[in-house]
């Protein structure tokens, strides 16, 4: 929209929303299991 | 001490509000006071929310947290990210469309105006308690370990950030910010390497993590159910979540700080990074604590890090006893000892039956180590008027002090006191525009000048920053009610994130059954907060669950 205010532009400058949220999720999954994986390994 | 902490401390913390006042001189309207004018890039909305998040008690008792608990708290922080998601997708845009100065100003557009004045009293009530304690909690520690005065350290700590949130408001917040969450996370990346490198030379960092687990404290990731248990995989991912919703989506203090992003991407981008990035800071720094454990397993540890709750125990006829549990404890330290090093060269060796041999010697010289601990906890508690049994919050600095080199012991007090005045300068210029935007504007003087608003803004937020420091100047005095305020914090939010999903999410309900249900949904938490003895991060889901049904079920 071109007569859109500044401060409701709403597209992410890398990537794409949906992969930005896939990365944030996978990430805490992939700690999750990093998690689960060093209590196995050492508890 | 020396004069090289004095110079890094001073200059840290100098340099980093003279910069923040300085970047934010000159005058601004009630948008740019409350928001920054709509300025801030990404990153340093991201920053800025994590060091609202991140208080000074984050980097003392978090790290003692894991000393004496392990890393399992980590997963009080594993709803985060989701939470951050959900906020980016559902609240940040309604925010920005409703052009509001505080998060409760949208409550009567979609409700009514009772709706929005109660959940920011509701606000006002637990972030105006909690900015005392933000205040007081690191300031007796640092006054009890550094033998500072309690009272000067609160009124340093509250003084500074008057001084800077009044006169530069939410752009200064962000600013000093900025650098204050980029000195804490480079003072515990220096802490790590550095307490590694206090290690026995020919311990590996594996061997190290080995050691940690034969004393339970790589308890990480559990995934045991039950409500009872405060810190598990699910209650983390539920609890926690909910409670991340309900406080970075409800709570002014981060509301304020991400609304102050250029646009809609910038501030979803800021809260992503929060994402992304809380559960490896929390890992880092409960590792830390977990180290620092390692560490006192082969270097003797003070009979309790609070050692002055020792020094009044020894002025009263109890001193013989303390000097017995004192005796014993060096004999303790010295078996565990010999039973950590046997480990550790089982490990070394790689012989596992030695490991297991090991393993269950060290399980029982430890359980030695805490009879005493518990012992001279009890007798601190019959020793001394209002006594301080848990010495979590010390180990971490009192590690600091003994065992970090000149110029380290200055860059994590000054982590400390970053953390300290990031987190109330969210706090005190979130209530000072609550004040104004949802009940001076509001409901006593609507037609006043926006320079009439500001100059009333910047005395509320003066004067809840002074409100601040006198409660925590006269905390000492408040025990019951410092736990009081700890747990009001948990109470609130589910119910308030209940009135934002309904103003959201349903388009049916009107604003009297939201608000009735709302004090009903309070009143339920109370009772089962006093009644039950369920863990405090389900309180949130009862709440919010509670305002979502109640409020579609009553005939009003």
């Amino acid at each position: 929209m071109a007569d859109e205010p500044r401060e409701l532009h709403d597209a992410p400058p890398f990537l794409s929303w949906r992969a930005i949220y896939a990365i944030v999720l996978g990430a805490l999954a992939v700690e999750a299991v990093l998690g689960a994986i060093l209590t196995a390994l050492y508890s | 001490m020396n004069a090289l902490d004095w110079v890094v401390l001073f200059g840290t913390l100098g340099a980093i509000i003279g910069y923040g006042i300085w970047k934010t001189r000159g005058p601004a309207d009630m948008t740019g006071y409350l928001l920054g004018g709509y300025q801030d890039r990404w990153l340093t909305v991201g920053l800025s929310v994590m060091a609202t998040q991140a208080s000074a008690i984050t980097f003392l008792s978090t790290p003692g947290q894991a000393y004496a608990d392990g890393m399992r708290f980590v997963q009080f922080y594993f709803g985060l990210p989701i939470a951050m998601v959900i906020l980016s997708i559902a609240f940040v845009p309604r925010f920005y469309r409703s052009r509001v100065l505080t998060a409760y100003e949208l409550l009567e557009s979609r409700f009514d105006l009772k709706t929005r004045q109660l959940a920011a009293f509701l606000f006002l009530l637990q972030r105006g308690l909690s900015a005392g304690i933000t205040i007081y909690a690191p300031a007796i520690v640092l006054s009890k370990l550094l033998g500072w005065s309690l009272n000067l350290t609160c009124l340093a700590i509250g003084g500074l950030v008057i001084v800077y949130t009044v006169a530069g408001g939410t752009r200064a917040v962000s600013q000093t910010q900025k650098h204050q969450m980029t000195v804490m996370l480079l003072g515990m990346v220096v802490a790590f390497v550095v307490v590694l490198r206090r290690l026995p030379p020919d311990l590996s960092f594996g061997n190290a993590l080995s050691i940690a687990g034969a004393f339970g404290k790589m308890n990480v990731v559990d995934f045991s159910g039950g409500l009872g248990s405060r810190y598990t995989f699910w209650s983390g991912l539920l609890g926690g979540g909910f409670l991340a919703m309900a406080y970075f989506g409800t709570d002014q203090s981060q509301v304020q700080r991400y609304l102050s992003g250029r646009s809609v991407t910038e501030s979803r981008l800021g809260l992503l990074f929060n994402g992304l990035f809380k559960v490896p800071m929390q890992f880092l720094i409960l590792l830390v604590g977990v180290m620092v454990f390692v560490f006192y397993q082969f270097n003797p540890p003070p009979l309790f890090f609070n050692e002055s709750e020792l020094a009044r125990v020894a002025r009263t006829p109890h001193a013989a006893e303390l000097q017995r549990l004192q005796a014993e404890h060096q004999t303790a330290v010295q078996a565990r000892r010999s039973e950590v090093d046997r480990l550790a060269g089982a490990l070394r060796a790689h012989d596992a039956a030695a490991v297991d041999r090991a393993r269950a010697g060290v399980q029982a010289a430890a359980a030695r180590f805490d009879d005493v601990r518990a012992r001279t906890k009890a007798l601190i508690a019959a020793s001394v008027p209002r006594p301080e049994t848990n010495d979590a919050d010390y180990v971490f600095l009192s590690f600091v002090l003994a065992n970090l080199p000149r110029g380290i012991v200055g860059l994590l007090l000054a982590v400390i006191l970053c953390a300290a005045m990031s987190s109330t300068a969210s706090e005190l210029t979130a209530l000072g525009g609550c004040t104004v935007v949802d009940f001076y504007r509001r409901s006593l003087r609507p037609n006043e000048s926006d320079a009439h608003y500001v100059r009333v803004a910047r005395a509320c937020t003066g004067a809840w920053g002074a409100l601040a420091v006198l409660f925590a100047v006269f905390a000492a005095l408040l025990d019951n009610l410092i736990q009081a305020v700890n747990i009001l914090g948990s109470l609130f939010y589910g119910t308030i994130l209940g009135i934002f999903l309904m103003a959201f999410f349903s388009r049916r309900v009107r604003g009297t059954p939201v608000f009735v249900a709302a004090l009903l949904s309070q009143a339920l938490v109370v009772v089962v907060w006093l009644t039950t003895s369920i863990g405090f991060l389900w309180f949130n889901v009862i709440g919010c669950a509670a305002v979502l049904i109640l409020s579609q079920v009553l005939p009003l």
